[in-house]
Protein backbone atom coordinates (compact mmCIF):
# COMPACT_ATOMS: atom_id res chain seq x y z
CA UNK A 1 0.00 0.00 0.00
CA UNK A 2 2.73 2.75 1.18
CA UNK A 3 5.13 1.33 -2.44
CA UNK A 4 1.30 1.69 -4.35
CA UNK A 5 1.02 5.63 -3.06
CA UNK A 6 5.22 6.29 -3.65
CA UNK A 7 4.09 5.24 -7.07
CA UNK A 8 1.21 7.52 -7.45
CA UNK A 9 3.40 10.22 -6.39
CA UNK A 10 6.45 9.58 -8.00
CA UNK A 11 5.75 7.21 -11.00
CA UNK A 12 8.61 4.22 -11.86
CA UNK A 13 10.32 4.74 -15.10
CA UNK A 14 9.19 2.47 -17.84
CA UNK A 15 11.41 -0.60 -18.41
CA UNK A 16 10.44 -2.13 -22.10
CA UNK A 17 9.38 -6.30 -22.14
CA UNK A 18 9.62 -5.43 -26.01
CA UNK A 19 11.16 -3.38 -28.71
CA UNK A 20 10.35 -0.62 -31.05
CA UNK A 21 12.25 -1.56 -33.80
CA UNK A 22 11.62 -4.44 -34.64
CA UNK A 23 8.23 -3.54 -33.29
CA UNK A 24 6.86 -7.29 -33.96
CA UNK A 25 4.12 -6.56 -36.24
CA UNK A 26 4.72 -8.58 -39.14
CA UNK A 27 2.47 -9.65 -41.79
CA UNK A 28 3.05 -11.49 -45.38
CA UNK A 29 -0.21 -10.36 -46.86
CA UNK A 30 1.42 -7.44 -48.26
CA UNK A 31 3.86 -9.58 -50.26
CA UNK A 32 0.85 -11.62 -51.63
CA UNK A 33 -1.27 -8.48 -52.57
CA UNK A 34 1.91 -7.33 -54.63
CA UNK A 35 2.63 -10.92 -56.08
CA UNK A 36 -1.42 -10.72 -57.33
CA UNK A 37 -0.69 -7.31 -58.68
CA UNK A 38 2.31 -8.48 -60.56
CA UNK A 39 0.61 -11.67 -62.25
CA UNK A 40 -2.63 -9.38 -63.15
CA UNK A 41 -0.17 -6.73 -64.78
CA UNK A 42 1.16 -9.35 -66.94
CA UNK A 43 -2.00 -10.91 -67.53
CA UNK A 44 -3.26 -7.08 -68.61
CA UNK A 45 -0.10 -6.67 -71.11
CA UNK A 46 -0.77 -10.04 -72.39
CA UNK A 47 -4.02 -8.48 -73.72
CA UNK A 48 -2.48 -5.30 -75.15
CA UNK A 49 -3.27 -5.52 -78.80
CA UNK A 50 -3.51 -3.55 -81.76
CA UNK A 51 -5.95 -3.61 -84.42
CA UNK A 52 -3.54 -4.24 -87.30
CA UNK A 53 0.01 -4.36 -88.14
CA UNK A 54 0.13 -0.81 -88.73
CA UNK A 55 -2.19 1.26 -86.06
CA UNK A 56 -2.09 4.83 -87.04
CA UNK A 57 -0.67 7.24 -84.76
CA UNK A 58 -3.14 7.51 -82.03
CA UNK A 59 -3.44 3.99 -81.22
CA UNK A 60 -0.06 3.97 -81.07
CA UNK A 61 0.51 5.96 -78.52
CA UNK A 62 -2.24 4.37 -76.42
CA UNK A 63 -0.55 1.33 -76.68
CA UNK A 64 2.69 2.62 -75.47
CA UNK A 65 0.77 4.71 -72.53
CA UNK A 66 -1.02 1.27 -71.38
CA UNK A 67 2.08 -0.42 -72.11
CA UNK A 68 3.95 1.70 -69.85
CA UNK A 69 1.58 1.80 -67.02
CA UNK A 70 1.62 -1.56 -66.56
CA UNK A 71 4.82 -2.17 -66.81
CA UNK A 72 5.66 0.64 -64.36
CA UNK A 73 3.16 -1.09 -61.71
CA UNK A 74 4.08 -4.64 -62.29
CA UNK A 75 7.52 -3.53 -61.91
CA UNK A 76 7.24 -1.67 -58.73
CA UNK A 77 5.18 -4.39 -57.29
CA UNK A 78 7.48 -7.09 -57.87
CA UNK A 79 9.76 -5.01 -56.09
CA UNK A 80 7.36 -4.37 -53.24
CA UNK A 81 7.09 -8.62 -53.14
CA UNK A 82 11.14 -8.05 -52.57
CA UNK A 83 10.63 -5.85 -49.98
CA UNK A 84 8.43 -7.17 -47.80
CA UNK A 85 9.66 -11.10 -48.02
CA UNK A 86 13.26 -9.32 -47.12
CA UNK A 87 11.67 -7.78 -43.76
CA UNK A 88 9.82 -10.52 -42.67
CA UNK A 89 13.00 -12.77 -43.69
CA UNK A 90 15.66 -10.65 -41.93
CA UNK A 91 14.09 -8.78 -39.29
CA UNK A 92 11.39 -11.36 -38.29
CA UNK A 93 12.45 -15.47 -38.66
CA UNK A 94 15.05 -16.60 -36.17
CA UNK A 95 17.50 -19.02 -36.33
CA UNK A 96 14.93 -21.60 -35.06
CA UNK A 97 12.53 -20.66 -37.78
CA UNK A 98 14.67 -21.62 -40.39
CA UNK A 99 16.02 -25.23 -38.93
CA UNK A 100 12.47 -25.90 -38.46
CA UNK A 101 11.48 -25.04 -41.73
CA UNK A 102 15.17 -26.02 -43.34
CA UNK A 103 14.00 -24.39 -47.24
CA UNK A 104 13.05 -21.24 -45.75
CA UNK A 105 16.21 -19.97 -46.93
CA UNK A 106 15.85 -21.41 -50.67
CA UNK A 107 12.55 -20.37 -50.42
CA UNK A 108 13.33 -16.41 -50.02
CA UNK A 109 16.03 -17.12 -52.73
CA UNK A 110 13.58 -18.39 -54.93
CA UNK A 111 11.63 -15.30 -54.42
CA UNK A 112 13.99 -12.82 -55.06
CA UNK A 113 14.76 -14.40 -58.23
CA UNK A 114 11.45 -14.41 -59.55
CA UNK A 115 10.47 -11.54 -58.23
CA UNK A 116 13.52 -10.19 -60.65
CA UNK A 117 12.42 -12.07 -63.42
CA UNK A 118 9.03 -10.76 -63.48
CA UNK A 119 9.95 -7.27 -63.46
CA UNK A 120 12.59 -7.95 -66.21
CA UNK A 121 10.14 -10.23 -68.36
CA UNK A 122 6.37 -10.13 -69.11
CA UNK A 123 5.76 -13.74 -68.54
CA UNK A 124 2.91 -15.10 -66.83
CA UNK A 125 4.21 -18.47 -66.03
CA UNK A 126 7.04 -17.25 -63.60
CA UNK A 127 4.97 -14.41 -62.15
CA UNK A 128 2.66 -17.53 -61.54
CA UNK A 129 5.48 -19.30 -60.00
CA UNK A 130 6.64 -16.19 -57.45
CA UNK A 131 3.14 -15.76 -56.22
CA UNK A 132 2.93 -19.78 -55.51
CA UNK A 133 6.56 -19.14 -53.64
CA UNK A 134 5.16 -16.10 -51.38
CA UNK A 135 2.11 -18.31 -50.48
CA UNK A 136 4.48 -20.96 -49.26
CA UNK A 137 6.54 -18.48 -47.31
CA UNK A 138 3.26 -17.14 -45.97
CA UNK A 139 2.57 -20.71 -44.54
CA UNK A 140 5.24 -21.01 -42.59
CA UNK A 141 5.19 -17.38 -41.44
CA UNK A 142 2.14 -18.24 -39.83
CA UNK A 143 3.18 -21.83 -38.77
CA UNK A 144 6.21 -20.41 -36.80
CA UNK A 145 3.32 -17.75 -34.89
CA UNK A 146 1.35 -21.36 -34.10
CA UNK A 147 -1.71 -20.26 -36.28
CA UNK A 148 -2.90 -22.59 -38.82
CA UNK A 149 -2.79 -21.23 -42.37
CA UNK A 150 -5.08 -21.34 -44.88
CA UNK A 151 -5.68 -20.42 -48.66
CA UNK A 152 -8.81 -18.54 -49.05
CA UNK A 153 -10.13 -17.67 -52.50
CA UNK A 154 -9.11 -14.45 -52.93
CA UNK A 155 -11.68 -12.11 -54.64
CA UNK A 156 -8.90 -10.69 -57.25
CA UNK A 157 -9.66 -10.94 -61.47
CA UNK A 158 -6.18 -13.07 -60.79
CA UNK A 159 -8.87 -15.59 -58.68
CA UNK A 160 -5.92 -17.00 -57.13
CA UNK A 161 -5.73 -18.11 -53.25
CA UNK A 162 -4.49 -15.66 -50.15
CA UNK A 163 -2.88 -17.87 -47.43
CA UNK A 164 -4.13 -16.55 -44.05
CA UNK A 165 -4.14 -17.86 -40.49
CA UNK A 166 -6.95 -19.63 -39.12
CA UNK B 1 19.94 12.27 -8.43
CA UNK B 2 21.64 8.23 -8.47
CA UNK B 3 19.96 5.62 -6.30
CA UNK B 4 20.98 2.06 -5.71
CA UNK B 5 17.34 1.00 -6.05
CA UNK B 6 15.25 1.76 -8.76
CA UNK B 7 11.35 0.89 -9.60
CA UNK B 8 10.49 0.21 -12.96
CA UNK B 9 7.32 -0.63 -14.69
CA UNK B 10 7.04 -3.27 -17.00
CA UNK B 11 6.05 -2.15 -20.64
CA UNK B 12 5.36 -5.15 -22.62
CA UNK B 13 5.08 -8.77 -22.86
CA UNK B 14 8.63 -10.53 -23.47
CA UNK B 15 8.92 -11.41 -20.39
CA UNK B 16 5.59 -13.11 -19.74
CA UNK B 17 4.52 -14.89 -17.74
CA UNK B 18 7.42 -14.27 -15.14
CA UNK B 19 6.81 -10.31 -15.20
CA UNK B 20 3.61 -8.97 -16.60
CA UNK B 21 3.05 -5.80 -18.67
CA UNK B 22 1.96 -3.07 -15.87
CA UNK B 23 4.31 -5.01 -13.10
CA UNK B 24 6.30 -2.92 -10.87
CA UNK B 25 9.76 -3.61 -10.27
CA UNK B 26 12.79 -2.71 -7.61
CA UNK B 27 16.07 -3.16 -9.44
CA UNK B 28 19.61 -3.11 -7.72
CA UNK B 29 21.56 -1.01 -9.97
CA UNK B 30 24.81 -2.18 -7.47
CA UNK B 31 24.46 -6.16 -7.44
CA UNK B 32 27.07 -6.23 -10.18
CA UNK B 33 29.35 -4.03 -8.85
CA UNK B 34 31.41 -6.97 -7.03
CA UNK B 35 30.26 -9.56 -9.08
CA UNK B 36 29.55 -10.76 -12.11
CA UNK B 37 25.29 -11.68 -13.26
CA UNK B 38 24.83 -15.19 -13.07
CA UNK B 39 22.18 -17.45 -15.23
CA UNK B 40 18.98 -16.88 -14.79
CA UNK B 41 19.34 -13.16 -13.75
CA UNK B 42 16.42 -10.99 -14.57
CA UNK B 43 18.26 -7.82 -15.47
CA UNK B 44 17.46 -4.12 -16.86
CA UNK B 45 20.23 -3.14 -19.50
CA UNK B 46 20.95 -0.55 -22.04
CA UNK B 47 21.94 -0.66 -25.65
CA UNK B 48 22.76 2.02 -28.07
CA UNK B 49 20.38 2.97 -30.61
CA UNK B 50 17.20 2.54 -28.04
CA UNK B 51 16.67 6.28 -27.44
CA UNK B 52 18.00 5.60 -23.66
CA UNK B 53 15.49 2.93 -23.14
CA UNK B 54 15.64 0.41 -20.37
CA UNK B 55 15.18 -2.83 -21.27
CA UNK B 56 14.18 -6.04 -19.47
CA UNK B 57 15.72 -9.06 -20.27
CA UNK B 58 17.28 -12.69 -18.37
CA UNK B 59 20.71 -13.85 -18.75
CA UNK B 60 20.39 -17.07 -20.67
CA UNK B 61 24.62 -17.49 -21.32
CA UNK B 62 27.57 -16.38 -20.48
CA UNK B 63 30.00 -16.53 -23.46
CA UNK B 64 33.85 -17.66 -23.66
CA UNK B 65 34.78 -13.90 -23.73
CA UNK B 66 32.89 -12.90 -20.93
CA UNK B 67 29.66 -10.80 -22.61
CA UNK B 68 25.85 -12.09 -22.00
CA UNK B 69 23.44 -13.68 -23.84
CA UNK B 70 20.08 -12.48 -22.77
CA UNK B 71 16.71 -13.28 -24.01
CA UNK B 72 12.96 -12.41 -23.59
CA UNK B 73 10.95 -14.94 -22.00
CA UNK B 74 8.53 -14.97 -24.15
CA UNK B 75 10.73 -15.94 -27.43
CA UNK B 76 8.09 -14.45 -30.19
CA UNK B 77 7.95 -10.90 -28.77
CA UNK B 78 11.55 -10.17 -27.67
CA UNK B 79 14.25 -8.20 -29.83
CA UNK B 80 16.94 -9.34 -27.74
CA UNK B 81 20.77 -11.12 -28.00
CA UNK B 82 19.31 -13.54 -30.75
CA UNK B 83 19.14 -10.08 -32.64
CA UNK B 84 21.94 -7.69 -31.26
CA UNK B 85 24.28 -10.30 -30.11
CA UNK B 86 26.09 -10.91 -26.33
CA UNK B 87 26.07 -7.99 -24.58
CA UNK B 88 29.31 -6.51 -22.57
CA UNK B 89 28.60 -5.88 -18.89
CA UNK B 90 28.64 -2.22 -18.77
CA UNK B 91 25.17 -2.63 -20.33
CA UNK B 92 23.60 -4.24 -17.41
CA UNK B 93 22.52 -1.19 -14.89
CA UNK B 94 20.90 -3.68 -12.92
CA UNK B 95 19.31 -6.97 -11.13
CA UNK B 96 15.39 -7.33 -10.56
CA UNK B 97 15.18 -8.11 -7.30
CA UNK B 98 11.25 -7.79 -6.53
CA UNK B 99 8.18 -7.30 -7.95
CA UNK B 100 5.25 -6.18 -6.26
Amino acid sequence: MFLKTIDKIFPPQPVYAHCDIPCGIYDPYQAQVAAHTVVRMVTLLDEVNASSPEPDFDERKRIISRVARLTSVKEEHAEMVKREVRIIWGDYFKPEHAEKFPNLHQLVFDIMKLASKARQEVNLEASRQLLGKVQEFAEIFWKTKDKEPVRVKSTYPTEGELVLPK
Amino acid sequence: MWFPLSRYKVVGHSMEPTLKDGDTLWVNRLSYLFSSPKLDDIVTIQLQGQRGKVLLKKIKKVTKDSKYFVEGLNKTDSYDSRHFGPIDKNKILGKVIKKY
